[in-house]
């Protein structure tokens, strides 16, 4: 069994306001191997992305990590100094950014900004080598490399997003997390942009962690897949195993809200209710609530991770005994 | 930014708190309110300031605690005179400015089309001419007295506002809680009234405090010039004497500069009352401050990136 | 390109405003307004005079739409008239003196100003909470409520009258001749540090304070955060993504505050008896010079305009996004 590229263990991550702290992440534990696919699932609000940002550390105030470590190539990241982290960003894990459109510099060119990425990690002897890598990377990602010299408000929306994912692969990562990489793309492109990210993926060797509310595209491109619920853990499998045999009350839930791969007449239904407020959760098991299956215990303690297979795990009550 | 309609979520209570919370608020409106004890009860506590009661250009000494101006008149009775009426037509103009603006603005911003072309295009022609020329011919033309010099800061002084103004209802315009009230077929009166200005109250509040710094120092400056009735007393009118009098050359400090410190004093404080305001209205500035506290608890520098705190919440 | 015709018709619209608002100025005074000036001048005054005067306003008998054209036609020439207090200078010639220094003395401060005051809000805004941004603000605040022309009265007094390390006004002496020698550029910087340093200061403020919010915004942006998670150096986060894109509003408010700068500067140059738009402007007034001081009020005007215009041009160039053919 190879050595885990990333391994989140017990992270705690808590947003701090005057009416006191509000804990957006509460001891979440997720491993990644080296080349692993993992799609991150879950309502907007339940932790996802808080995830993706604090093991980069970029979460902006009022964010603080409060407990856990982030062991990344067997190095803890949340004891790292600040050069330390900079040389480690983008050349060992990169992001690509939610609307990823939103997040390049309207003022520089994209090959500026692909080829600044380049120079300031020394991985570029000259800028006129930066720009020639540049346009090799803006054509990895199916884009004409006569664009460099383009600004991005003129670019598509598409086209943006594929900047961002060409900025992401500039320094051949480890790891790429992608945030919600196709939210704000029409479907067609999303589907372009995901077989895209699959092929350099199967081509390149990066570990992804893919994080999107859209069940269904994750497990068409995942290995394995983590569902999140109101900042905790409750269920991680691998893709298949979870399409088939979902054994948290909320990830059913989820797959029944999303149309199947592979068609069909099967009803649509969504969950009642809504996620909890993380400022006064439920006691208990945080889904309780919304979950039909609920028992006494469920009201009173919190259920811990359950193994049920080798590499399948949920934290339910029912689960056990 | 504040809830809808019913629901201001600055009342006059969120007010005071904010002036005690904040040290900056605090500073400006205890200078504010001393300066309004002067302009109430301070002219019955000096003299005739325009009485000659002693040799001209004296410093300051024990019988006349800020000297004597050119023609041997008490300055600091004159200071304290001039405090009321520049405060209170520095105040009202600030008002006449807001109210005038705001009415240009929020039409402009609601009604869109071609009144938002219009106004815009007048209010943008309005703040690209240099308002302190303008003013000063106007002045030159109109006869001398407050009432030229405070409707010409009016003509010359809308305009910022109504700009902001009219980028804020644009704002409030497109929200739900106001597209709803034009579905329902409510009148645009009573949308404007009811749904649109009570959630820019502290908009307005902001606005009226920086209109009234702008109104008290062109007042100043006209009045310095000589374009208000310089018979009376007022800081403008008192620095005019004071440099008509060759308070330079003579080296007469006293004759001008307690009145520059006054209006300075008075501008810095609603400057400060404004930005304690800021805080308020701007949750995102509370945000950071909780999270500062929690850091500095913990002894932990703000760094760029996420800090990592150890120990449970 | 459409932009910058597009503003420059704008700029256009106000200047005609401009123009009008100077035509109908004489006619507010409270009855007619030709006896009402002339009332003034009697017995001060030669028929010629007057006669130039009325010319000037184009009070002639002739309806009021042909004497608006005739004064239209007038300005256009660049004829403002001729000086009741200097004539019979025509108005034009004595403004043309003092138009340089006025823009000499406005426009570096306003440069100054602008350049200090972003650089601090930028440092400001990066070292959030540092004692840059706590005090800073406040006694720039402070410095800034002062009248202008205020603290050019404490500097002459202080600096000048006190302590002699500048001269106490005018824009050079009288022991340099006039040219582009050293030896008169090096006396008219002198004469002009406190005028300049008196604007910057009373400026600054303000410049800092806009900036520094905007980049307090930039700084929250999601191309920053990306930038950060680039692993950048902090330098060129700061500079290239930050500051280049909160410089953008800035420059925008650049435009707007230029005339506002403008007319404390008048103000200023008063007191340091300085020989441009100001002083001439100040004398109009107490001599009751019309001619003299609308026609200031025009060159003034349309010289903001002008500056504006060039702003415009400017930020063109520093943001990509206007530079698409709409």
């Amino acid at each position: 069994m190879p050595e885990p590229i990333l391994s989140v263990r017990d992270l705690c991550v808590d947003y701090i306001s005057a009416a006191g702290p509000v804990r957006a992440l509460d001891r979440v534990s997720l491993d990644l191997d080296p080349g692993e696919v993992v799609g991150v699932a879950g309502e907007s609000g339940c932790g996802k992305s808080t995830m993706a940002q604090a093991i980069l550390r970029i979460l902006p105030p009022p964010a603080v990590i409060s407990g856990g470590q982030v062991l990344f190539e067997g190095r803890d990241l949340l004891a790292l100094s600040e050069p330390e982290l900079r040389r480690l960003r983008w050349e060992r894990i990169a992001m690509v950014f939610q609307s990823a459109m939103d997040a390049l510099n309207p003022v520089l060119t994209v090959g500026e900004q692909i080829a600044d990425t380049l120079r300031a990690h020394g991985a570029a002897p000259s800028s006129s080598a930066a720009r020639a890598r540049a346009a090799d990377l803006l054509e990895m990602v199916g884009i004409h490399r006569n664009r460099l010299g383009s600004f991005p408000h003129q670019l598509s929306g598409g086209m943006r997003q594929r900047v961002g994912i060409a900025i992401a692969l500039a320094l051949d990562p480890a790891l790429i997390i992608l945030d919600e990489p196709t939210t704000a793309l029409d479907v067609i492109v999303e589907r372009e942009i995901l077989e895209e990210i699959q092929g350099l993926q199967r081509k390149l060797g990066f570990a992804v962690m893919f994080i999107t509310h859209d069940l269904t595209r994750m497990l068409q491109f995942s290995n394995r897949v983590a569902v999140f619920y109101a900042a905790k853990l409750v269920e991680v499998a691998p893709a298949g195993e979870l399409r088939s045999s979902a054994r948290h009350p909320y990830t059913q839930g989820l797959l029944r809200a999303f149309p199947s791969v592979h068609g069909g007449d099967v009803e649509l239904s969504s969950i009642p209710g809504s996620p909890p407020s993380l400022r006064d959760p439920p006691r208990g098991c945080r889904f309780h609530p919304r979950c039909d299956k609920a028992i006494d215990v469920c009201r009173e303690r919190e259920p811990g991770l359950v193994q049920l297979g080798p590499r399948h795990a949920a934290a339910c009550h029912l689960l056990t005994g | 930014m504040s809830a809808p309609s019913g629901g201001r979520s600055t009342g006059a209570r969120a007010w005071l708190e904010a002036i005690r919370r904040d040290r900056r608020a605090t500073v400006g409106a205890l200078l504010l309110l001393f300066f309004a004890l002067v302009a109430a009860a301070g002219p019955l506590l000096v003299g005739d300031p325009t009485a000659l009661v002693a040799v001209p250009l004296q410093p300051p000494s024990a019988a006349h605690w800020l000297g004597t101006t050119g023609q041997g008149q008490d300055v600091l009775a004159q200071t304290v005179v001039g405090t009321r009426v520049s405060l209170l037509i520095g105040f009202a103009v600030g008002l006449v400015v807001v109210l005038v603006g705001s009415l240009v603005g929020v039409a402009a911003g609601y009604f869109g089309g071609r009144v938002d072309g219009l106004l815009s295009l007048l209010f943008n022609v309005f703040l690209v001419i240099p308002g302190l020329p303008l003013a000063i011919v106007m002045a030159a033309y109109l006869p001398s007295g407050p009432l030229t010099v405070a409707g010409v800061l009016v003509f010359t002084g809308w305009a910022w506002n109504a700009r902001v103004v009219r980028g804020q209802t644009l704002a409030l315009r497109r929200r739900d809680f106001v597209a709803a009230s034009v579905v329902s077929g409510e009148s645009s009166l009573r949308i404007i009234t009811r749904e649109i200005l009570p959630n820019m109250t502290s908009l307005l509040v902001a606005q009226v405090i920086g209109s009234s710094v702008y109104a008290i120092g062109a007042l100043v400056g006209l009045e310095f010039l000589g374009l208000g009735d310089v018979s009376a007393v007022t800081w403008g009118t008192n620095l005019y004497w004071a440099t008509n009098d060759s308070a330079l050359l003579t080296g007469a400090w006293w004759t001008y500069v307690p009145t520059g410190l006054c209006v300075a004093l008075v501008g810095f404080g609603l400057v400060m009352l404004n930005s304690g305001f800021d805080e308020i209205t701007n949750p995102r500035l509370q945000m950071e401050r909780a999270w500062r506290a929690h850091l500095q608890a913990a002894g932990q520098p703000a760094s760029r990136s996420t800090p990592v705190v150890a120990g449970h919440a | 390109m459409r932009f910058i015709l597009k503003r420059l018709g704008f700029y256009v619209l106000a200047a005609w405003a401009a123009l009008t608002l100077n035509f109908f100025l004489p006619r507010l005074m409270p009855g007619d307004p030709a006896t009402a000036i002339f009332a003034r001048f009697r017995g001060q005054l030669r028929p010629e005079a007057m006669q130039a005067l009325r010319e000037a306003f184009g009070l002639t008998d002739q309806p009021l739409v042909a004497q608006y054209l005739t004064y239209l036609g007038h300005v256009l020439r660049g004829d403002f008239g001729v000086s009741v207090a200097y004539f019979p200078s025509p108005v034009s010639s004595i403004i043309g003196t003092g138009l340089i220094w006025t823009i000499f003395l406005a426009g570096t401060a306003v440069i100054v100003s602008f350049a200090i005051g972003t650089l601090l809000g930028v440092a400001a805004a990066w070292w959030r909470n540092g004692w840059m941004d706590k005090l800073l603000p406040p006694a720039l605040a402070l410095l800034g409520a002062f009248p202008y022309f205020w603290l050019a009265m404490v500097a002459l007094y202080v600096l000048g009258f006190q302590l002699g390390w500048f001269p106490l006004g005018h824009a050079y002496g009288d022991d340099v001749t006039p040219g582009l020698n050293a030896e008169f550029l090096a006396d008219v910087l002198r004469h002009a540090a406190l005028p300049i340093g008196t604007v910057v200061l009373a400026t600054l403020g303000g410049w800092m304070l806009s900036m520094r919010n905007t980049m307090v915004a930039v700084l929250g942006s999601d191309y920053v955060n990306l930038a950060r998670a680039k692993g950048l150096p902090p330098a060129r986060v700061v500079l290239r993504y930050a500051a280049r894109n909160a410089l953008l509003p800035s420059v925008t408010g650049f435009g707007m505050a230029l005339g506002f700068v403008l007319g404390g500067s008048l103000l200023t140059e008063i007191i340091f008896s300085y020989p441009g738009q100001g002083y001439l402007l100040v004398q109009a007034v107490r001599s009751q010079d019309y001619p003299l001081m609308q026609g200031i009020f025009l060159v003034i005007t349309l010289a903001v305009l002008g500056a504006n215009w060039l702003v415009d041009i400017a930020y063109l160039w520093l943001d990509p996004r206007t530079r698409e053919a709409s």
